[in-house]
């Protein structure tokens, strides 16, 4: 076994050889190195893509703050190691290792990926080979870390299950506290791997795929799920914070250009929209604000803390923050004070009125963007995004007024029910914003369109609608490119593989391991980088396990289908979704529950008051 | 005020380019609380000037830069805020105040010191003098650089010596011409006297005018 001090010469000797050798070398400011002995519990935190991308994470970050305040835990980090990188540690024997002690990953007792994409499978395969683990779960000796794995992707945990001891559903942080002790406890005790595994399914929101077992019908569909070791849970419930907690004062900054190099405090989790398309909307509820006087005081702390002058605001619909006006003055106030570029994303265009664009007034103005989603007021009453074109165009109009040069609109297309009327709509829609710009801005304005394929998301009233078909989204697709193409519209174009991919890994069941299994030994990795992804080694895939990716994605189900994240409970009742299914059918829409209740079952699951919840966090 | 810090950068920071260098000093002085002038503008900059690039994964002995800062601060001052805000591996040598005038570091350069490391101890110490004897009696030594021009690096060569005193390993002392357009590179060298990229690490005693 090669040991850290193996590792720095290897480093030491080939780093300059590699691109932006800074990836993999630690030290940023704030970075916790613990002495590898002085602590029983070691943590590694995995993100399965370049540092780069991988190093804003949050989850991750959060994760690293809570585990390091442990006096007997450490956490350390671990991102994907670029080609040229990977390369050298093949041709050297080098084991993948964390960034703090360099410390090969086979020496933790507790791996855990964080997976916010389907896309990033391939690359979970490759880390664990490169760091000399069995890839199969099944294959795991004693003497190996326990692996785990958390994060949006892994509200559907079948694709995977069988890489991973154990999977963590729903909010990391309120789990990992419960892992850590059952670890430094058993370890402690001298369990075994197996015995430590047991421990960690008794907390709650632990899911193991090997207690399960799955049955199938003759059509390939499930007929049931059985839970082998605790017979009386059928079901595995997410958890998730009734208070938000504390951001991190001390986050880590880095020492080389990363994606999204800012400070991001994060002011409210969940949505009370309720678009019917979107996962993140259902499986983050209910939704908790984080009070202003919090979100200024980090804001303060880590603007002293880590010298770092670009801040945003992270939510899904930062405009329905309750006292959005309040908290915007007093981010503003402090931007004055210390200087700072501030950047409030996910505006909804229904809650961003003038007062709110006032306040924004004197602040450089970047991208604006506005999501219609779909291109006529009917389709967008199918998906509960009920905005009319003409208030899009009134607030596009007001924006344009206020000096914002460059507009950001997002589309989808191959929503069920969709006609190429509002497809239409989209160019018609698109051509009337960039005139009203035109107008006020002249010859400054930018309009800049990304259109995506829909990819129905297991957990939503739309679990059960086909992806679009490959010719029809391709025909839609043309129609946009040539209705648009004189308009000096600046339009991007999701990849129809890509999205097919997505589509087949986010709603797959436990069949599917072999094919990443397969794809991965092709050479597939890295699937989300447009420059990586090729599709042929996932076609082989499928065809040499037998598998037919359409079953997956393009068949329209019966709501009676037992679907292979059936027995992962996100709190809200299928009942709910069949409702909002059927009345997506009628073009109904439901109103945002902030006002009313629509008894998505959160309330009875978790026992709790969402209006409490929402800004106190606490319940009597 | 401006002032002039020398400092050294080693350990990992020496993998962050200059690039990135820019922005980690104006975050140490937000986290000193020391405040920066900006440039006028409209994308207002910090004005913190950095001295001659090192090049990526170099030691730095004593590189500088330049920082204008608002209103007057003691050195004692400054160099007490900046206490424990640096990264890891950047160390502060000195912090002198100089006149707003003073010429830019770049244009005032006019060579550097380096020292190399092998980190090969298999080349016999007669061998290595060779080669530098060889390399120094060439006319001229066509290197291509990474944009693909051909460029003669023998005279940007000022001296190239082994150091062998016998203790450890021996180095290879090299000094090069830096001036803004006219800059040589140790790794190059190390690269015409035969050894290759894995060979050895670079460390740049100094600049000097
Ligand atoms: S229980 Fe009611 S208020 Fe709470 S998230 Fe569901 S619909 Fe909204």
């Amino acid at each position: 076994m090669r040991e850290s001090q193996t590792i720095k010469e290897f480093l030491d000797r080939n780093l300059i050889t590699v691109q932006k050798p800074g990836r993999y070398v630690g030290g940023e400011f704030n970075q916790i190195v613990k002495k590898w002995d002085s602590v029983s519990c070691h943590v590694a935190l995995v993100f399965p893509d370049i540092y780069d991308i991988g190093f804003p994470n949050l989850g991750i970050s959060i994760l690293y703050d809570i585990i390091n305040k442990h006096d007997d835990a450490l956490a350390e980090r671990v991102f994907a190691p670029w080609m040229d990188m990977e390369k050298l540690l093949r041709e050297n024997e080098v084991p993948l290792f964390t960034l703090e002690n360099k410390k090969p990953l086979n020496q933790f007792d507790l791996i855990g990926f964080s997976i916010p994409y389907e896309t990033l499978y391939t690359n979970v395969l490759n880390m664990l080979q490169l760091a000399d683990l069995p890839i199969w779960a099944s294959e795991r000796l004693a003497s190996d870390p326990i692996i785990i794995a958390g994060g949006h992707a892994t509200f559907n945990p079948e694709p995977m299950h069988a890489f991973f001891d154990a999977f963590v559903v729903g909010e990391g942080e309120e789990v990992i506290d419960e892992i850590i002790n059952v670890i430094k406890h058993d370890k402690e005790k001298g369990y075994k791997r197996e015995q430590i595994i047991d421990h960690l399914a008794m907390i709650d929101g632990i899911y193991i795929p090997g207690y399960f077992d799955v049955e199938y019908n003759s059509d390939k569909t499930i007929r049931s799920y059985i839970n082998k070791e605790q017979p009386n849970k059928h079901s595995i419930t997410k958890r998730f914070s009734k208070k938000l907690p504390t951001p991190p004062q001390y986050p880590l900054v880095p020492n080389i250009n990363v994606v999204h190099d800012r400070i991001v405090v994060e002011i409210m989790r969940g949505c009370s929209r309720g678009c019917r398309f979107c996962q993140a909307g259902m499986i983050m509820r209910p939704i908790r604000e984080r009070c202003i006087d919090e979100i200024i005081l980090s804001m303060r702390n880590i603007v002293i803390n880590t010298g770092i002058s670009e801040i945003s605001l992270l939510s899904l619909s930062s405009s329905d923050y309750t006292d959005i006006k309040e908290l915007i003055d007093k981010v503003m106030e402090l931007s004055d004070e210390f200087n700072l570029a501030f950047s409030l994303p996910s505006l909804r265009i229904e809650s961003f009125n003038s007062d709110l664009m006032d306040s924004l007034e004197g602040k450089r103005k970047g991208n604006f963007t506005i999501a219609p989603e779909a291109g006529s007021d009917m389709l967008r009453s199918v998906i509960n995004k009920p905005i009319p074109n003409s208030s899009v165009l009134e607030t596009v109009q007001n924006i344009c007024e206020k000096g914002w040069n460059n507009i950001k609109l997002y589309f989808m297309i191959g929503f069920p029910n969709e006609s190429m009327q509002d497809i239409e709509g989209i160019v018609t829609l698109c051509k009337k914003v960039n005139d009203i710009g035109k107008k006020s801005n002249k010859g400054r304005f930018k309009l800049h369109l990304s259109i995506n394929t829909f990819i129905p998301k297991p957990h939503t009233p739309f679990e059960w609608v086909g992806l679009g078909k490959k010719e029809q989204i391709i025909e839609k697709t043309n129609y946009l490119r040539e209705n648009l193409k004189n308009s000096r519209i600046q339009v991007d174009f999701s990849d129809f593989n890509s999205s097919y991919l997505e589509s087949v890994l986010s709603r797959g069941d436990r069949k599917l391991s072999k094919v990443i299994y397969s794809a991965w030994e092709n050479g597939a990795k890295f699937d989300a980088w447009k420059e990586c992804s090729n599709f042929e080694n996932w076609d082989k895939a499928f065809s040499s396990n037998s598998i037919d990716p359409d079953f997956y994605t393009h068949r329209s189900r019966e709501t009676t289908e037992i679907f292979p994240w059936d027995h992962i409970n996100i709190g809200v009742d299928k009942e709910f979704l069949i409702k909002e299914f059927d009345l997506s059918k009628n073009m109904q829409t439901s109103i945002d529950c902030r006002h009313e209740c629509l008894v998505c079952g959160i309330q009875t699951n978790f026992q709790i008051n969402c209006s409490k919840i929402k800004s106190v966090g606490v319940e009597e | 005020m401006r002032v002039r810090i020398s400092y050294q950068k080693r350990l990992q920071i020496r993998y962050t380019s200059t690039l990135d260098l820019q922005s980690i000093w104006e975050r140490s002085m937000r986290r000193a609380s020391i405040k920066v002038e900006y440039s006028k503008g409209f994308h207002p900059q910090p004005r913190i000037q950095l001295g001659v690039p090192l090049p990526l994964g170099c030691i730095g002995l004593d590189e500088k830069v330049d920082i204008w800062l608002k209103g007057s601060l003691s050195i004692e001052e400054i160099s007490r805020k900046l206490q424990g805000k640096l990264p890891e591996g950047l160390e502060i040598n000195t912090i002198e105040e100089i006149m707003p005038t003073e010429k830019p570091l770049s244009s005032i350069i006019q060579f550097s010191e380096y020292e190399v490391y092998l980190l090969n101890e298999e080349t016999p110490i007669k061998d290595i003098q060779n080669r530098i004897t060889k390399v120094l009696n060439q006319k001229e030594i066509i290197r291509t650089k990474r944009n693909g021009k051909k460029y003669d690096l023998k005279p940007l060569i000022l001296s190239i010596t082994l150091k062998d005193d016998n203790e450890e390993r021996p180095s290879i002392l090299i000094k090069l011409l830096s001036q803004s357009n006219r800059t040589g590179r140790a790794d190059e060298v190390m690269f015409a006297l035969g050894f290759s990229i894995t060979d050895f690490l670079v460390e740049r005693i100094g600049s000097f005018t």
